[in-house]
């Protein structure tokens, strides 16, 4: 596995107060070309390790290295990186054909055709100016840049906010396309986990700052398993498992959620309970409120 | 990877900023034109009556309002594109701290000579209009020499360049703390109500160039001081984080 970017112990505080650590002690290696989900809930530190490879934030303690190297206000970072989020700023007299002309200089592997069927399918008119655009319309003018610079490191932190549903789509159907047709390790955030969970390899789930899990999706959706039954025989599966979640239904049955490390197929008819796997969506769910030690029913 | 070199990417931001600021171009113009309506009407004069004949009424026409607007023009320019927006927009693209202040440098000199040969040129402008649009009996004009005009135009330049990098300085300090805000607030408050440190220290500053009749060595004074100011915002905001 060739490494892309590497995090050791990584801190980083904002100031003194608990709530101003951002990443807590944060160790993982990301393999070259892969797409990476970052999720995790509001404030979990998800923007933070991204800008933190971007070379943006500098960490507090660690140390990272991207592509071998300290990112932090470093050159060849930043020419083999992108950030992009709805917080991407453009002089305000350039046309955004013009910025597209601009990008074309800096990023050596930009592609032009990229950038023009990107506008085209994005609907996004190259005689406009950037403050012109809706919120939505912005988001996809930032992504159209993300694509076409085809940086070896591409971050995105929400890039779809904004967008409506079809848009969306087309982002993700592009994102497939482009990183297929170019592979580059890609580090994506997003709120919909439903409708990226096809196109992620490895996930990075944050919680308070701190890294959860980082296993490949086919994994999680693996180990993560929804059982139900009455509540006898689910107490008897629970047994000896991380039990993530636990609901008793109002027929008295019992519905939960378990990490295990070694899923058996037979497990279902021995222990008569009905086991499911779990959705991308619902396992970052279940993962993040037993690490935040909640029990209540506030994930539904 | 891609192995970059750092100057490629300084003109890379240059020519960004070039095309981005446009803005501060026409801020230019608009601020000569203004200076110019301004000095139509004449900076000085008076009337001279002689016993005899001779009946005298002059009004005199000089470019010190040009000049000055072009340097509060500059100063203006220098101390906004140290703001967040528009840190924001180099960190669009590739940069560094280091490439970011050598690229608004190199801006701020370009900017600087633009505003120099206008200001020079719109001396020449109101001469013009004057002849043109009034009815001059007599116009007594100090026309410039190709030689005195290039003298001319470098030592606004260095004036203008000077001017830019004090503000691009201070507005970093600006930035980078409330602490020092404060501190250059209180300052600038002291010499406006002519507490004689203050005042003082400005002035030691001020004649240390203005009272420089040597070009050469007044471009050593500018360059050596613009050298000093860049160094420090440079090593101010090394680890500055990007405020994005």
């Amino acid at each position: 596995m060739e490494t892309a970017v590497k995090f050791n112990n990584v801190t980083k505080k904002f100031g003194p107060r608990e709530a101003d650590l951002a990443l807590d002690n944060i160790t993982f290696e990301t393999a070259r070309h892969t797409i990476n989900g970052v999720v995790g809930r509001n404030g979990s530190g998800k923007t933070t390790l991204m800008q933190v490879i971007a070379g943006f934030k500098r960490p507090s303690s660690g140390t990272v290295e991207v592509f071998g190297v300290r990112p932090f206000n470093n050159l060849t970072v930043s020419a083999n990186s992108i950030f992009v989020d709805d917080e991407m700023s453009f002089p305000s007299s350039l046309q955004l054909n013009e910025i597209l002309h601009t990008a074309a200089t800096f990023y050596p592997n930009w592609s032009a055709s990229v950038a023009q069927d990107l506008m085209q399918s994005f609907r996004l008119p190259g005689d406009a100016r950037h403050q012109e655009l809706s919120k939505g319309m912005k988001s996809s003018f930032h992504a159209v840049i993300g694509l076409a610079s085809r940086c070896p490191i591409t971050l995105f932190d929400e890039p779809t906010v904004g967008m409506d549903e079809t848009v969306r789509q087309e982002f993700y159907h592009w994102l497939k396309r482009e990183y297929n047709s170019v592979p580059r390790t890609i580090f994506l955030s997003s709120h919909h986990i439903s409708e990226i969970d096809e196109l992620l390899e490895d996930i990075l789930m944050m919680d308070q700052g701190r890294l959860l899990l980082n296993r490949p999706v086919a994994d999680i959706r693996h180990h993560v398993l929804k059982v139900s039954g009455d509540a006898r025989s689910v107490e008897a599966y629970l047994g000896g498992k991380t039990e993530l979640y636990r609901e008793k239904l109002p027929d008295g049955s019992v519905f939960a959620a378990v990490y295990t490390e070694s899923p058996q197929a037979e497990d279902a008819e021995s222990f008569s309970v009905d086991i499911e796997q779990v959705t991308l969506q619902e396992a970052v769910r279940y993962l993040s409120r037993t690490a935040a030690g909640r029990t209540d029913d506030d994930a539904h | 990877m891609t192995h970059i070199n750092t100057p490629a990417i300084i003109a890379k931001q240059l020519k960004y900023k070039i095309r981005g600021f446009s803005g501060m171009i026409w801020t230019l113009m608009i601020v000569q034109i203004l200076a110019v309506a301004a000095a139509f009407g004449g900076t000085g004069g008076g009337s001279m009556t002689e016993p005899g004949p001779l009946n005298l009424h002059y009004t005199t026409y000089n470019a010190a309002f040009i000049i000055i607007a072009t340097f509060l023009w500059i100063a203006i320019s220098a101390f906004i594109i140290t703001t967040r927006a528009y840190e924001a927009d180099d960190y669009t693209f590739i940069t560094t701290r280091l490439t970011s202040h050598a690229a608004n440098a190199s801006f701020l000199f370009l900017a600087s000579i633009a505003g120099a040969v206008t200001a020079m040129l719109t001396t020449y402008i109101i001469q013009l209009s004057h002849l043109i649009a009034l009815d001059i009996d007599l116009a007594v004009g100090h026309p410039l020499s190709p030689g005195e005009f290039l003298i001319g135009t470098a030592g606004i330049t260095l004036y203008l360049f000077l001017i830019a990098s004090i503000s691009y300085l201070i507005g970093w300090l600006f930035q980078v703390s409330k602490f020092l805000r404060i501190v250059i607030i209180a300052f600038l408050a002291a010499v406006l109500f002519g507490i004689p440190i203050a005042s003082g220290a400005l002035e030691s500053v001020y004649s240390f160039f203005v009272n420089e009749s040597s070009l050469i060595i007044f471009a050593l004074k500018v360059i050596t001081a613009a050298v000093i100011m860049w160094s420090a915002v440079y090593s101010l905001t090394r680890t500055l984080e990007v405020r994005r």
